[in-house]
């Protein structure tokens, strides 16, 4: 009887001690995504431990720990939604951490603005989840454009000798034909002249035609727009073809596993775009360094951080620091500081424009060399190489 | 380069592929006159062998193509029997559902097995292509173009030359008349089914070393056997050929100058104008063996 008036005792002084916050979050643990979406949670629950062993949240003059409430979306966009309906409305949760994929986070986007709460999701990098004039909705992964944008700004970057022209090919689906977009435009500013910029069809078998064309342009940089199959068969046909440009990138496809395995050794120098790297040298309030991100990653799981985990823990991060920095549980204060945000952490640079998209991020992007995807901007963990050897 | 001549070069390339993987579809329909929709699936079975082959056993894909042969052979009996044979007795219209129904059993029974990735099979081969003048030749396509001929011509030989080659277009030509001198229709509808099925698997092979495949790519594969069909028309061998050909130029020319969006509303276009102007394809006649 005196041990359990102990532990009570011990319980009730704990339990005022701190206050609680109490977040949730929709997230894929059994179906399609459920890989993803286990990493997602392992991203939000790193941050969590690790605010809570330094305190928690200080919002005004009080502390909060932090508790994170979470439902199994089943992979299925229509129950992110109502999870999220019913976290808001039963379990009174005002802040959502987002859910895994573009779709869940879609359904759930829509839930959030209904009910006046607020979302930070590091699982969506659609477009169109920022072009609904939402405005609770902040998501810190690059967007499809970005893909195409930072290709092109790793090619002009390089002098010896310095690409003039270029083509981009794409597969006529939303995303990839927003990543082409977004490598056109930047192609046009950085004065590329663009001999080619064809889309072709979903689900494509052959592109002879289309590698006829390049080959009679003879651009010095390739750009592929499309997902992993057609991804796969461009490099194949441009080796066919013999074509040989400077620099090659696809927007999907060199960072995946299956990518190298199934291309072996043509698929060495292709470039890629990732959200996150490892290899990122940033400095970071709550973990010291991108370095102490993993570090930290590494001693909880005993694995090494992908760009699921860290996107989990950057926009946990990103919705901390505006909690602290509005002094406020109102939504609209939170709104406010995380719309001023500029703010440096393990992940990048986190700042958002008015639509809730981050804007002040660089993604990586990695060459494949001895079959592994290495990072060459914008840090570089190995030198790319440049121009690209021809086919062998 | 010049890319009039490269584009004649692939058009050649493909549609030697076409021909041949047209064929038994075409021998199908005219013999045992079957829309066998599930045909395009067919030939991604044989693919799905040939990678299952070249994966566990080493097979390199053109080496297995006898045993894609045998077991197609076998299936299509064994699929003519057990289904087709009953259906063939209710409306026409019956058996095309089913036909469509084994369709959709085939692809999602080989989604379960092998997942919905894209499987390739990466013969050491696969990439490598020669210079002829100023025309690229992939090695790949070049000896998939050079065995679909040497088949077709096989398959050529055995119908004009052997007696059950000639049975075969006797029941094409009149069921009742191949009766009267002896040939026993349904054995013959057995060994057609067989022949027709063992070209659509071992065209699988060749398939999938010339590019990736999902379990859902039969239908698209149907399609576009079936155009064959129609532009060339149904009559012999050499309509299969004329038919490949012919869809193999529309798509190379079509997606160069119009764009790969293009392709097959175009070959659709002129589908429908052949069958306007000559319902029975180019080289066509009604069934199978008539015209001579």
């Amino acid at each position: 009887m005196r041990n359990i008036l102990l532990l009570l005792a011990l319980l009730v002084s704990f339990s005022f001690s701190a206050e609680v916050l109490k977040l949730g979050a929709a997230v894929s643990f059994t179906g399609k995504y459920a890989k993803e979406g286990d990493l997602l949670k392992k991203g939000y629950e790193l941050w969590k431990d690790t605010v809570n062993a330094n305190g928690g949240i200080k919002i005004g003059n009080k502390r909060y720990k932090v508790e994170i409430v979470y439902y199994d979306d089943q992979s299925n966009p229509k129950r992110a939604a109502k999870l999220v309906e019913k976290l808001i409305t039963e379990d009174k949760v005002k802040f959502i951490l987002g859910p895994y994929g573009s779709s869940q986070v879609f359904a759930a986007a829509g839930v959030v603005e209904k009910y006046d709460a607020l979302m930070v999701q590091g699982g969506g990098a659609a477009s169109k989840i920022y072009k609904q004039g939402y405005k609770k909705v902040f998501g810190v992964f690059n967007i499809a454009p970005d893909y195409g944008k930072n290709l092109i700004d790793l090619a002009t970057s390089f002098e010896n000798p310095k690409p003039k022209t270029i083509a981009i090919i794409y597969e006529k689906t939303i995303f990839a034909e927003d990543a082409a977009k977004g490598a056109l435009n930047e192609a046009k500013k950085k004065g590329l002249k663009v001999v080619l910029f064809e889309s072709y069809p979903k689900g494509v078998q052959d592109l002879s035609s289309l590698m006829i064309k390049i080959k009679a342009k003879k651009p010095d940089i390739v750009i592929g727009a499309g997902h992993f199959k057609d991804s796969v068969l461009v490099i194949k046909q441009l080796k066919q073809f013999k074509i040989n440009p400077k620099f090659v990138g696809l927007t999907v496809g060199p960072p995946i596993p299956s990518f190298v395995k199934e291309l072996g050794k043509d698929a060495e120098y292709i470039f890629g775009p990732v959200q996150w790297s490892r290899a990122f040298k940033y400095k970071d309030p709550l973990f010291g360094s991108t370095e102490g991100y993993i570090k930290a990653f590494r001693e909880k799981y005993g694995e090494e951080p992908e760009y699921h985990a860290a996107g989990g823990t950057a926009a946990a991060m990103a919705l901390q620091y505006a909690l602290e920095k509005a002094g406020s549980l109102k939504v609209e204060d939170v709104r406010k500081a995380l719309l001023s945000m500029k703010l440096e952490t393990f992940y990048g640079v986190i700042g958002f424009d008015e639509t809730g998209k981050i804007v002040t991020k660089k993604m990586a992007v990695i060459q494949i060399q001895g079959g592994k995807p290495r990072t060459v901007y914008p840090f570089e963990e190995v030198r790319p190489v440049y121009p690209k050897p021809e086919w062998k | 380069m010049d890319t009039g001549l490269q584009l004649l070069i692939e058009s050649l390339l493909l549609g030697g592929f076409y021909s041949f993987m047209a064929v038994g579809f075409a021998l199908i329909w005219g013999v045992l006159n079957i829309l066998n929709l599930a045909y395009g699936s067919y030939i991604i079975l044989g693919a799905y062998l040939s990678l299952f082959l070249f994966r566990y056993a080493g097979l390199d894909p053109i080496l297995s193509i006898p045993v894609s042969f045998a077991t197609g052979f076998l299936f299509g009996i064994l699929v003519q029997k057990l289904i087709f044979n009953r259906a063939m007795k209710l409306e026409p219209f019956m058996v095309l559902i089913i036909s469509f129904g084994l369709d959709v059993l085939i692809s999602n029974a080989l989604n379960l097995l092998f997942k919905a990735d894209v499987r390739s099979i990466n013969v050491s081969y696969g990439g490598d292509s020669f210079l002829l003048g100023e025309v690229i030749i992939s090695k790949v396509k070049l000896l998939v173009f050079v065995l679909s001929l040497l088949l077709t011509f096989a398959l050529y030989l055995f119908l004009n030359r052997t007696w059950t080659g000639k049975a075969i277009r006797a029941v094409a030509l009149d069921r009742d008349g191949a009766m009267l001198v002896g040939i026993n229709p349904s054995q013959i509808f057995l060994i057609t089914a067989g022949l027709g099925t063992a070209i659509s698997f071992s065209s699988g092979n060749l398939y999938g070393i010339l590019q990736g495949f999902t379990p859902f790519d039969g239908g698209l594969l149907t399609v576009k056997v079936f155009l064959i069909s129609i532009l060339g028309g149904l009559g012999r061998i050499e309509s299969a050929v004329a038919g490949g050909f012919l869809l193999a130029f529309i798509e190379i020319f079509s997606s160069f100058y119009m764009g790969e969006g293009w392709k097959l509303f175009v070959a659709l276009a002129v589908m429908v104008g052949v069958l306007i102007f000559r319902p029975r394809g180019l080289l066509g006649s009604k069934y199978y063996g008539e015209a001579q």
